[in-house]
């Protein structure tokens, strides 16, 4: 097989294409062993057979990572490129530590034993230098990068942020049912006497807390990591002035009063544009590369995932 | 226009200028800080902690075993922010069949693929290749010290770059022609993800950090450095083992090539000295010849911080041989072996771990040498992360974990057909550091002052000060933080002067992992100080049960993984050393231990059906579940930074 693959590599590096373009169909080569090693890498990373619809993309990203392996080595990146050029050459001197050829003769070598295939570093650096190749550098379309950060406002806009003061009852200090019991009498104190006149009165009612007894401009979010989901949503949909509770989280009991509540905005387009750029144009080459990769499948004779599997079906 | 860019040049450098005073260890009290606008909203005088991940592979370490799962930094940061990515093989169509998210996500996380394979140093040095005489190449050639990137300079009302559409970044130089003839590469494009993904609002959600791994490897020994710049202003080209094969060339080339003056500053945090095959903390530098008190002082300054604990294990303490060792809780995600050949080819290949790779000693030897030099070499704050190689950062429960196999989840219902991973192998831990805000700024200072904790992949919330004029009652007030940093001084940092007769104080109080969603915590169990000292000149050491119970009744059914007994919500408690010697320099750093649950291997095993009093029908692939060398348990846990006591300081 490594001689089959060195004839239509060797065939494709030599230029044989340009002048036999018929050479192009099934250069890419694949086989049932092939599909085997694909439902078996599969069931490696996920514990279970591929379906169908799995197993045709599992084989779509292998002939198209085949491709550009080939393109790649048609353009030589295997000689030009200092990563892939100095572990072949690396490879090459180990297997073969007598021999005295120069660098161009070892390079040789290694395509001839089809290294770039075979050495796992190699392969994934032709192929993602072909994928920048292909699909590297989009322009950006304002009109598009406007739609983006509209659809991405988890990132981009400005969150709700919340401010709160907080009256602790510890569960370890008395008990979860005392805790509970002790804010629920706690709670019309507050709301009767010291509502906004005496905070660090309030806290005194109930016990110290690491976070502290206030707590400026933190998301919703940020809050639900620090005491658990219930809580930051009870906080979102407080009343701001008024003291509510008791509210449970994984160290007790607490009454809360929202202080402050800065709503969610709409995103600042202007502020956020060349992070949005960088991030939507990595999203784009995902389709740009497929799009291009379309006349490459053509070329190499793997346009039809479909007929491929027909392919491998009659032999 | 050359006059506002001098101006945002000079603002530049007094903000790095105010980083730089902020190395000291008193919070700032609001007064002397950036102007409120520049701030975060959250911004918080006593600081607050952050959780991140500061070593991540994805599809540029092209030696990663990711299969088909290759995620790139872009998809690797959207991911620790929480969002649900699609991941490969895609259909026909183009539509992702599988996803995977984080069930918390980080605050912070830094890329850090493999430097040796970006490939672009040679491009640039080796005249046959292509690219030889690009600009960016004869730019490197002529001023390899000046080749740095100048972000800053690009930033808001930067002129128009050729009618481009998009702020270009700075390797595109100040006219941006560089990038029109510029391919991308993995370098630009993990500077290009950690700029898209850095929340620079006042929201500050997120923050990204430019990095690398230094992967120096000499015969199979691990000197693994990870790289973490501050801002965007890094090398053009990351100084790599290739050309840089000890870590103090490292250091000289990112003094070179990463200059304050220019905005970039750095440090590097060694990882996995459990496999330096007694490298890591050798005192004898490239050339054989043994520390001088100036290596000592570059190896503090670069590196602050040490990863404790990760994906291959914990490089604690392997309490084998020494004076005062009976520390059974060392005996805690341990790897048999002391170097890669123990992985890649066998245990016995490597030989067994080696006390002296290990951080504990490490920090004792420091004390030794720091009596000998002047200066303390092995400095060390601690950090967790998770050495992912799918791009998943902060992806460290135990529950669910996807080995180095995959991060695809999908369909979990179906019987798995081994285990995802070598059985010795952990998911990895996180990174905690105490910042007034996320911005890079602030916890790039935190990093550098060590007020940092590691944890096993849980997320306690831990803080511990020392000082001898402490409140005893610390515990009671409603002003630990504040009366923390008034009357002593916060994890990473040195022990304030101890009077004559009085004994230094140290206060540690945490708060239990509340857990969210799939990611299940347990309750604390207890607390110790962990103290280090030189008494005539032997090293010596000693834990200290300081809070909690060791005896809480607390357990683990193995035939269902549930979790039983007391725990904690929370502790505290405020310690005097009873054996202090004013004589005697010493180090005490707390580790907090929550209730045991079951460790990753039992929970796959369990779903598995493996029943081990048969070990016939076991399969291959399972075999791990019955090697009775690994514990079926695992007591997750936080190590905060030391605290230093030098005599007469």
């Amino acid at each position: 097989m490594p001689a089959l693959h060195f004839v239509v590599l060797g065939a494709l590096l030599h230029g044989v294409v340009a002048l036999w373009p018929g050479a192009m169909v099934g250069a890419v080569h694949v086989d049932a062993a092939d599909l085997q090693r694909l439902q078996r890498e599969w069931r490696a990373e996920t514990g279970r057979a591929p379906t169908s619809l799995e197993l045709r993309a599992s084989l779509r990203r292998y002939l198209d990572d085949e491709i550009l392996l080939a393109e790649a080595l048609r353009l030589g990146f295997d000689a030009s490129d200092a990563v892939a050029r100095a572990r072949l050459l690396q490879n090459v001197a180990f297997a073969f530590p007598d021999d005295e050829g120069d660098d161009e003769a070892r390079l040789e070598q290694a395509r001839t034993l089809g290294m770039p295939a075979s050495d796992l570093v190699v392969r994934r650096r032709l192929i993602q230098l072909m994928e920048h190749r292909l699909a590297g550098d989009l322009p950006i379309d304002d009109a598009e990068l406007r739609r983006y950060v509209t659809a991405n406002a988890a990132r981009y806009a400005p969150a709700t942020r919340l401010s709160f003061r907080q009256v602790y009852f510890s569960r370890d200090a008395r008990g979860a049912e005392a805790a509970r019991a002790q804010a629920q009498a706690v709670l019309p104190v507050l709301r009767a006497g010291l509502d906004g006149t005496d905070d660090h009165d309030a806290a005194t009612l109930g016990e110290p807390f690491l976070h502290g007894s206030a707590t400026a401009q933190q998301t919703p979010d940020a809050l639900a990591r620090r005491y658990g989901p219930s809580f930051a949503r009870a906080l979102a949909d407080a009343v701001p002035g008024q003291w509510i509770g008791p509210l449970e989280t994984a160290y007790g009991w607490h009454l809360v009063r929202v202080d402050a509540r800065e709503a969610a905005g709409e995103p600042d387009f202007a502020a956020v544009r060349a992070r949005a750029a960088y991030a939507w144009r990595a999203e784009q080459e995902h389709r740009a590369l497929q799009e291009r990769l379309q006349p490459l499948r053509r070329r190499y004779g793997v346009a039809s995932v479909d007929d491929v599997l027909i392919g491998l079906d009659a032999s | 226009m050359r006059r506002d860019l001098g101006r945002s040049w000079a603002m530049m450098v007094a903000a790095l200028w105010l980083t730089a005073c902020g190395s000291s260890t008193a919070p700032d009290d609001g007064a002397g800080g950036p102007p409120g606008e520049t701030r975060c909203a959250h911004f918080d005088t006593q600081r607050q902690p952050f959780f991140g991940d500061l070593h991540v592979h994805t599809k540029y370490s092209l030696d990663a075993n990711t299969q088909g799962t290759i995620i790139g930094p872009h998809e690797a940061y959207r991911f620790a922010l929480g969002e649900r990515l699609g991941i490969q093989p895609y259909s026909e169509s183009g539509e992702a069949l599988r996803f995977t998210q984080l069930a918390r996500p980080l605050d912070f996380a830094a890329v850090t693929d493999h430097g040796e394979l970006f490939g672009e140093t040679e491009i640039c040095t080796n005249p046959d290749l292509p690219g030889y005489n690009s600009l960016e190449c004869r730019f490197y050639r002529a001023a390899p010290a000046q080749a740095f990137l100048v972000f800053n300079l690009l930033g808001p009302g930067l002129p128009s770059v050729g009618g481009l559409p998009i702020p270009r970044l700075p390797f595109c130089g100040l006219t941006g022609e560089r990038c029109l003839d510029a391919a991308k590469t993995p370098w630009r494009d993990i500077q290009q993800a950690a700029a898209a993904y850095n929340d620079s609002s006042r929201d500050c959600r997120f923050t990204t950090f430019v990095g690398y791994e230094y992967t120096a490897a000499p015969v199979s020994n691990n000197l693994h450095r990870n790289v973490i710049f501050t801002s965007e202003v890094v090398p053009e080209i990351p100084p790599a083992y290739q050309e840089f094969p000890a870590v103090e060339q490292l250091w000289q080339a990112l003094s070179e090539q990463c200059r304050t003056d220019d905005g970039c500053n750095y440090l590097t945090i060694p990882h996995n000295s459990n496999l330096s095959g007694g490298l890591m903390f050798q005192t004898r530098d490239a050339l054989g010849l043994p520390y001088t008190a100036e290596l000592a002082q570059k190896r503090q300054e670069n590196e602050p911080l040490i990863e404790i604990y990760q994906h291959k294990g914990d490089s604690e303490c392997l309490n084998t041989v020494g004076a005062g060792m009976q520390d059974e809780l060392c005996g805690f995600e341990k790897l048999p072996y002391r170097n890669f050949t123990g992985s890649q080819v066998s245990p016995a290949a490597s030989g067994p771990p080696l006390e002296r790779d290990f951080v504990r000693s490490a920090l004792k030897e420091g004390l030794r040498l720091e009596q000998e030099l002047g200066v303390n070499p092995f400095k060390f704050g601690f950090v967790g992360s998770s050495d992912t190689h799918l791009g998943t950062p902060g992806n460290v429960a135990e529950v669910d974990y996807p080995g180095h196999g995959g991060a695809g989840g999908g369909a979990r219902d179906e019987v798995p057909v081994g285990l995802p991973d070598l059985i010795e192998n952990s998911p990895g831990g996180l990174a905690v550091l105490w910042a007034e805000e996320n911005t890079r700024e602030s916890l790039f200072a935190a990093m550098k002052r060590r007020e940092a904790y590691a944890t096993s992949g849980t997320r306690p919330v831990v803080r511990f000060f020392g000082g001898a004029d402490l409140p005893a009652d610390l515990c009671g007030s409603r002003r630990f933080a504040a009366d923390g940093y008034a009357h002593g001084v916060p994890m990473g940092a040195d022990l304030p002067a101890v009077p004559t007769g009085a004994k230094p104080r140290f206060a540690v109080s945490a708060l239990r992992d509340p857990g969210l969603g799939a990611d299940v915590a347990e309750p604390l169990q207890r607390i110790q100080i962990v103290k280090g000292w030189i008494a005539d000149g032997e090293p010596q050491e000693q834990v200290f049960e300081v809070a909690g119970d060791p005896n809480n009744g607390a357990s683990v059914d193995l035939s269902t993984c549930a979790t039983s007994g007391n725990g904690f919500a929370s502790l505290c408690a405020v310690w005097e050393d009873p054996e202090f010697d004013p004589a005697q320099p010493a180090f005490y750093y707390a580790r907090v231990l929550e209730n045991p649950s079951c460790r990753w291997s039992t929970r796959q095993c369990l779903a598995a059906g493996i029943d081990c009093s048969n070990p016939d029908a076991v399969p291959e692939a399972f075999a791990g579940c019955c090697d009775a060398a690994y514990p079926k348990t695992i007591q997750e846990r936080a190590w905060t930074s030391p605290i230093w006591y030098q005599p007469g300081r």
